[in-house]
């Protein structure tokens, strides 16, 4: 079993005249894995994944996808193959009805998968006749997640697949992408939706105006983010509880939380030479986790 | 690495599974169909394999689960889940080696309950008995469950230093 990178950046930039919309951004995504690519709007999310595809050039840093250079265009080419990427606007072919659209993407593939085809079919309840340009916003999701996955691809590149979709829509969307990884499909989503990714990723890379500012497993998350809330008898200040692996502190009188990465042992331990008159430690979700991290100071 | 543990997809365990609901899973036996309930909370501070790991133990635990009984293969279970299909793999490979599951290549996974884990269960169910004749015990002493919980953990955890100062 290999575990080189799927995706690799080094010192990935790219600017749009004085913004900086991607700063420096060091990835690298393990193979079979679901990586979810958390953001807020703005950060750099889209043009990272269209760099990753060679849709933008960068202005400086390295990247390879499935070891093809995305600096190259012929290797761009050969990637286009084996990587399906769902954008952000789900471009499709207006003039086309959805099975016209159907037959001309899978011209394309020789491994399209027929069967997968039209079990999605049946399961996003898509009209074989109608026109793309009167469907819905989630019938175009749906249509062009159905493109993607019926190709069996190496690799799933997805930008907010979830937007537009009904709950129903999401459920049906997330198992089909757990399906995939089953399968061995290596998947790359981006998404604003913590309680989907919560669920299904394995691992979480966040970006934040444009540089890479969090980037781990969820299992290790899980396991070593905690919130501890202390009480003390005199105000304290935050330089007292600030050490490796703490995250953020806030202090509102002579209450202090605090968020840590790391062991959160040592906090309490300072917090009882601190005399503090209550510690409590609570497990703390991805949502706070990533509130605090694209906080801004 | 799916490839490598090699569970392939219970066929049948599908088919009916696609009838049941979404969030909930069940494990079908080849014999006897009972559903079973995994519950996985994502935004607990606890890897979701381990959740699932402590839900399998316990099912055994409990009885729910017997030796010979055959698990949902990886991607069914994930699918029924919805978590990634590592969460599952790692879960049973665990398991695995821990010796409470056998993964037979191509044909899925197997409850395997030793004889030291079977004096193991007796021990636990004697436990509980034990605990909630206690428990018990205590409610009618006056106590509220917040202090009795409290009155347990901190014996625990006083046994516990003991032990590491020894």
């Amino acid at each position: 079993m290999t575990s080189i990178p799927v995706i690799e950046t080094t010192e990935l930039s790219k600017s749009y005249g004085r913004v900086e919309a991607v700063r420096g951004v060091n990835l690298s995504i393990k193979p079979y894995q679901i990586t979810a690519f958390l953001g807020l709007n703005g950060a750099g999310k889209s043009t990272t994944i269209k760099m990753l595809l060679g849709m933008i050039r960068p202005n400086s840093g390295a990247g390879q996808v499935l070891g093809k250079s995305i600096n190259d265009a012929a290797d761009s080419v050969a990637l286009r193959r084996k990587v399906a990427y769902v954008s952000e606007n789900k471009q499709l072919y207006d003039y086309m009805t959805v099975e016209q659209m159907i037959r001309f993407t899978k011209s394309f593939y020789p491994d399209w998968r027929t069967e997968f085809e039209r079990k999605l079919l049946s399961t996003y309840e898509l009209p074989l006749d109608r026109r793309i340009k009167s469907l819905s916003k989630g019938m175009r999701t749906k249509l062009a997640l159905l493109l993607a996955f019926a190709r069996r691809p190496e690799l799933l590149i997805l930008d907010e697949p979830s937007e537009g979709l009904d709950p129903i829509g999401i459920e049906q969307m997330l198992e089909n992408l757990v399906a995939l990884c089953g399968e061995g499909t290596t998947v790359f989503f981006s998404s604003h939706q913590i309680p989907e990714v919560e669920r299904i990723a394995d691992h979480v890379c966040i970006l934040h105006r444009g540089r890479l500012v969090l980037d781990a497993s969820l299992d290790d998350m899980r396991q070593s983010y905690r919130q501890i809330d202390l009480v003390f008898s005199t105000p304290r200040d935050e330089s007292d509880i600030r050490m490796p692996g703490v995250e953020s502190v806030r202090t509102t009188g002579r209450q202090m939380r605090v968020v840590v990465s790391g062991d959160a042992e040592l906090v309490v331990e300072r917090a009882n030479v601190l005399h503090a008159s209550s510690i409590e430690v609570v497990p703390i979700g991805l949502r706070d986790i990533f509130m605090e991290t694209v906080k801004e100071i | 690495m799916l490839a490598a543990t090699g569970i392939s997809d219970n066929v049948g365990a599908m088919k009916v599974s696609q009838l049941t609901a979404l969030s909930c899973c069940c494990i079908y036996t080849p014999v006897q169909l009972f559903p079973m309930l995994f519950r996985l909370s994502p935004t607990t501070g606890q890897p979701l394999y381990l959740q699932l790991m402590q839900q399998i133990r316990h099912a055994v635990e409990s009885g729910a689960l017997r030796h010979g009984d055959q698990l949902p293969g990886i991607r069914t279970l994930a699918e029924e889940l919805v978590v990634s299909p590592n969460t599952v793999v790692k879960a049973y490979s665990e398991l695995e080696h821990e010796g409470l599951l056998e993964l037979r290549q191509g044909s899925g996974a197997f409850v395997s309950v030793k004889r030291s884990t079977r004096s193991q269960i007796s021990r636990v169910h004697e436990a509980h008995s034990q605990v909630r004749k206690l428990i018990g015990g205590l409610r009618e002493m006056g106590l509220r469950d917040d202090e009795i919980r409290r009155v347990v953990e901190a014996e625990l955890f006083h046994s516990a230093e003991v032990m590491s100062i020894r």
